[in-house]
């Protein structure tokens, strides 16, 4: 879940729970009875025991006189933890709507190893393409993904190590043990809320085994935070009031010993829920191994017993067709009582989990003696675990048809009735696109079966068949796409095209005087000692026109237009003179009878086209910087009061996570210099970013106007050859 | 009494109703006939534009690309083409209130009679004052469109019957469907232009004949500029009159295709530069920035 929390000028969301749903889980959990053990708060025992091993104080943390207990303890735990909190960027590409579309976000995370390793949340980096690590010193490294489990939503990354320097060993906290831990202790929240690095909070445990169901249900599986995704049916949360924001995900809760207890993952509304260490350490692990978490399933789902009525065992809710379990002839129904011959039982909700990990965590292929009550008799069943598959498909974007394309997995399937895995399922249409324009159109939930007469069974069958048709020059005309909607095969027809737009059309060039103008009305015409001679006062004559040169003069009240009287009644009228002097062609003369000193005088004034607009102005577009830019335009440098010294090209666009936007361009720059070619107009931005282009330099140092003021901008690019050549040759 | 009367009256009625599906065409006045033959003669030059609206990313006026159709009118047999701006999806509101250029219409297809696929095209010149686009095919046909003759017009003034010739969408198939209506009122503020007492939002940019089949104008909006917003806080009143549209004159639309073609015509590089570019230093950047 991704919770905008844009600061000024920030361009990244950090990334948090949802608040909603962990307030309706919690107070569902609430109702449905679940158990918390109370303790007295203040359960400091721990820390008085590791006193002793408190550390060197910093710099910052001085000794004090006369202070609480609780704040030497908490002093304590944040000197053992902090040296290896580090703040997460991260920048992500997912594929929605049609198209890549980039982001960013912000989380925490701790180090547990010596070597960079780092504990944090999956959704802190779900989707991410780079990562970048700032360690408590300020330092930046950037990291990569070790591996992620988006079913505990937990994640690893590591430091490379490179970036710090030879020898470099890095501050590591360690894990304490949350089963440990009790309602009432002390604990303490670290991270960056809303972005900000190494913060603190503290509060009190609140429940050690919190489960999320829906708001009236006692099913944990009914409560999905991600579509397609079983996520949090393996954890039972340490709920707790410590205060965390967006920002914190992926930080530890540490105890008044210093040690990790858990992982922060979710919270809002003053509820902060984190992964317990007993889960975190087997996931960890299990990530820096194998890169993923690899789980045995027996196929069912499961639900406790309390309100069927039972006193003992597991409610089989659910059994997935030809899966392990109903291979073995269990069904919907039967009362789970033991695992190989140890009982098993759930009789609340916040059991469930215990039993998910039972099985979860046995090798995959383990044959389990499952007992189990049917109709009053007891039997059993042998049951093999299978591999419990990664839950959400690859996903990609298929630009040229401006549609985004994910894998069928199992649970994918199920969730939609497939009656297989094969083919390539559209999770977006990007609207305008050849996808949407076909006749019929592809739409979101179609499952495309064959291109062109070629099989699609899988995403990788449809990106391959992508590449061979777009690598042809020229595109085809048409690609067929044989498709599958709602059971129902269906034909259409897509015409491939590349990405284009054009320039906006410039204006039809009319009259125009370079003046600005105000009306005078009649009682202002009064006031003036005009009489009843109202007109046009002229306000500015815009430097560099040719009216600047014509005798006119700021004050001159203009009461004729080549004899023609302009006479304004209301402010409605504002823009009647120059409409009437627009029809008077782009060349030749109007002759303007003026008040000067209240007396008539006629001024001829040369006439010239009408000044090109912002909105008709030409533009370019760089794909590599991610930024549009479009030529000054006259009433640029006149409403910036500008001189004619400032030129070069105006930034309209800016992709807020490409390499422009990340070096602080925004909207409103004018772009004069690009390293060393001084840009004066598009055609000299053009020459300059094609230089930039072909040189692929480490840093781009942009020299731009903001406001009044003159900026450095530093882009630091990832020159990478680019994969997809069939269209950039477009 | 009143009775019997209403009863005898039903068998005329019905016989009426039966005639009246059985003979074509039903009326032989000679308004019905000035119908059927602007029908017949003027819808043959309405075209179907096709394109994809596209809005810049964090643009207030943009928003998400979408496919759109208009309906213009062909002017010149070569694949010139009048349509209202407003139609093609230029959001006149945007430029006015300094939002930015709106969407602006892109990958623009001319449907031609019966045409599905439509012939690539550009809009060559926009008229912000008229509401009004010029579209170009890129290929000029073999043979010439159908096209009215923008140059042949009558004037019409206050209680004039007028016509305006104007297509469905394609769920009904593009049928041609003329209206009519008589000439309201008349302005010369904020320009001159003729007023049909009724909306015309549903026929922007589209032609205004008189019952000769002579063009009278083309159905425009006319909006305040920038300036004149301040003379438009009087609430909806005026957005109501200003969205119910306005007849502008043949000879003043004649007018200003001369001016669209020619300045079309004109290369890019006889547009006159906006200024020259003076010798910029600006200071010289860092030579290793840390």
């Amino acid at each position: 879940m991704k919770t905008p929390a844009r600061a000024s000028g920030d361009s990244f969301t950090t990334r948090t729970p949802t608040l909603l749903l962990a307030l309706a889980a919690t107070f569902a959990a609430g109702l449905s009875g679940c158990a918390s053990k109370h303790a007295a708060h203040g359960s400091d025992k721990h820390a008085e025991k590791s006193a002793t091993a408190v550390p060197a104080r910093t710099k910052e943390t001085a000794p004090r006189q006369n202070i609480p207990d609780l704040t030497r303890k908490v002093e304590f735990a944040r000197d053992r933890v902090f040296p290896s909190l580090v703040n997460i960027t991260v920048i992500t590409v997912s594929y929605w709507g049609g198209t890549e579309t980039k982001g960013g976000s912000t989380g925490s995370g701790t180090i547990i190893s010596p070597d960079g390793l780092i504990v944090t949340n999956h959704h802190v980096v779900e989707d991410g393409k780079t990562f970048k690590v700032t360690l408590a010193d300020k330092r930046e490294a950037t990291a990569t993904l070790v591996g992620d489990d988006p079913m505990t939503d937990l994640a690893v990354l590591r430091i490379n190590m490179k970036d710090l320097g030879e020898n470099t060993t890095l501050p590591v906290a360690s894990f304490g043990n949350s089963d440990e831990l009790q309602v009432g202790d002390y604990v303490i929240a670290m991270g960056a809320p809303y972005g900000l690095s190494r913060s603190v909070t503290l509060g009190v445990v609140s429940n050690t085994e919190r489960v999320f169901t829906g708001m009236s249900g006692d099913d944990i599986a009914d409560q999905e935070f991600d579509f397609d995704v079983s996520s949090d049916i393996f954890t039972r949360w340490i709920q707790h009031d410590a205060l965390i924001l967006p920002g914190n995900s992926g930080g530890p809760l540490v105890n008044l010993q210093g040690e990790i207890i858990g992982v922060n993952t979710r919270g809002g509304s003053g509820l902060g829920f984190a992964n317990p260490t007993s889960l975190v350490k087997y996931v960890v692990d299990n990530l820096i191994a194998h890169g993923e978490v690899p789980r045995s399933t027996i196929g069912a789902n499961f639900k406790s017993v309390k309100r069927a009525g039972f006193q003992e065992g597991v409610l089989i809710n659910s059994v997935n067709e030809n899966g392990p379990a109903d291979k073995a002839g269990l069904k919907a129904g039967d009362v789970m009582l033991a695992i190989n011959g140890q009982s098993t039982s759930a009789r609340f909700p916040e059991e469930i989990p215990l039993v998910l990990r039972k099985i979860a965590e046995k090798p995959v292929g383990t044959s389990l003696d499952i007992s189990y009550k049917r109709d009053g008799q007891v039997g059993t069943a042998k049951v093999t675990t299978e591999k419990l598959l990664k839950e959400r498909g690859d996903e990609t974007a298929l630009r040229l048809f401006g549609l985004s394309v994910s894998q069928i997995t199992d649970k994918m399937a199920r969730n939609r009735n497939f009656d297989s895995t094969q083919g390539a399922l559209v999770i977006g249409v990007k609207g305008g696109s050849p996808a949407e324009i076909a006749e019929p159109s592809l739409t979101w939930g179609d499952v495309i079966k064959s291109m062109d007469g070629v099989a699609i069974n899988s995403l990788e069958d449809l990106v391959n068949q992508y590449k061979v048709m777009a690598a042809k020059d020229p595109l085809p005309e048409f690609v067929t796409i044989e498709f599958d909607r709602n059971g129902k095969n269906q034909l259409t027809l897509i015409k491939p095209r590349p990405e284009k737009r054009d320039d906006p059309p410039r204006e039809l060039p009319k009259g125009w005087i370079g003046i600005a103008t105000q009306p005078i009305l009649k009682d202002l015409a009064k006031q003036m000692g005009l009489g009843d001679q109202v007109g046009f006062r002229v306000t500015r004559i815009y430097p560099g026109t040719l009216a600047s040169n014509s005798g006119l003069q700021v004050g001159d009240v203009i009461t004729k237009v080549n004899g023609e009287a302009m006479a304004p009644r209301g402010m409605q009228d504002a823009g009647m003179m120059q409409r009437r002097v627009r029809q008077l062609g782009t060349s030749g003369e109007a002759t303007l009878t003026v008040l000067r000193n209240k007396q008539p005088v006629d001024v001829k004034v040369p006439l010239e086209r009408t000044r090109i607009t912002a909105e008709e102005a030409l533009r370019d577009s760089n794909r590599d910087f991610e930024m549009s830019v479009r030529e000054l335009t006259f009433f640029d440098r006149d409403d910036n009061r500008w001189d004619e010294s400032v030129n070069g090209v105006m930034v309209v666009s800016v992709e807020r996570v490409g390499w422009a936007g990340l070096a602080g361009m925004v909207e409103g720059d004018v772009i004069q210099r690009i390293n060393n070619e001084v840009v004066t107009d598009l055609t000299s931005y053009r020459k300059a970013m094609e230089k930039i282009s072909k040189e692929q330099p480490e840093r781009v140092a942009f020299f731009v106007q903001r406001g009044n003021r003159t900026q450095f901008k530093f882009a630091e690019p990832e020159w990478k050859p680019t994969t997809d050549k069939a269209e950039e040759k477009k | 009494m009143t009775r019997c009367t209403s009863l005898l009256a039903l068998p005329l009625v019905a016989l009426a109703l039966v005639s009246g599906t059985v003979a074509t065409p039903a009326f032989a006045d000679e308004k019905a006939d000035a119908i059927r033959k602007l029908s017949t003669d003027k819808s043959p030059a309405l075209v179907t534009i096709k394109f994809i609206l596209k809005g810049d990313e964090g643009d207030m006026m943009g928003g998400g690309d979408r496919e759109e159709e208009a309906t213009g009118v062909m002017i010149d047999g070569s694949g010139l083409i009048l349509v209202s701006s407003l139609s093609m999806g230029t959001n006149p509101f945007a430029a006015m209130m300094g939002m930015g250029a709106g969407p602006q219409p892109q990958e623009i297809k001319i449907l031609v009679g019966d045409d599905t696929q439509g012939v690539d095209a550009k809009i060559i010149a926009r008229d912000s004052e008229l509401n009004l686009s010029w579209v170009r095919v890129d290929k000029a046909p073999e043979k010439p469109f159908t096209a009215i003759d923008l140059n042949t017009y009558a004037d019409a003034g206050v209680g004039d019957e007028i016509f305006v010739v104007s297509r469905m969408g394609k769920f009904f198939d593009r049928a041609v469907n003329v209206n009519t209506l008589r000439i309201a009122g008349q302005t010369t503020k904020p320009r001159k232009a003729l007023l049909g007492g009724e909306s015309l939002f549903s026929s922007m940019g589209l032609p205004v004949y008189n019952a000769d089949g002579k063009l009278v104008g083309i159905s425009s909006i006319i909006l305040p500029n920038k300036d004149e917003m301040e003379g438009m806080q009087g609430g909806m009143s005026g957005m109501r009159d200003m969205m119910a549209g306005a007849i502008i004159p043949a000879k003043d639309i004649a007018e200003a295709t001369k001016n669209a073609l020619e300045n079309a015509a004109k290369a890019p590089a006889e547009e006159p530069k906006e200024e020259p570019a003076a010798e910029v230093k600006p200071a010289e950047a860092p030579a290793k920035p840390e």
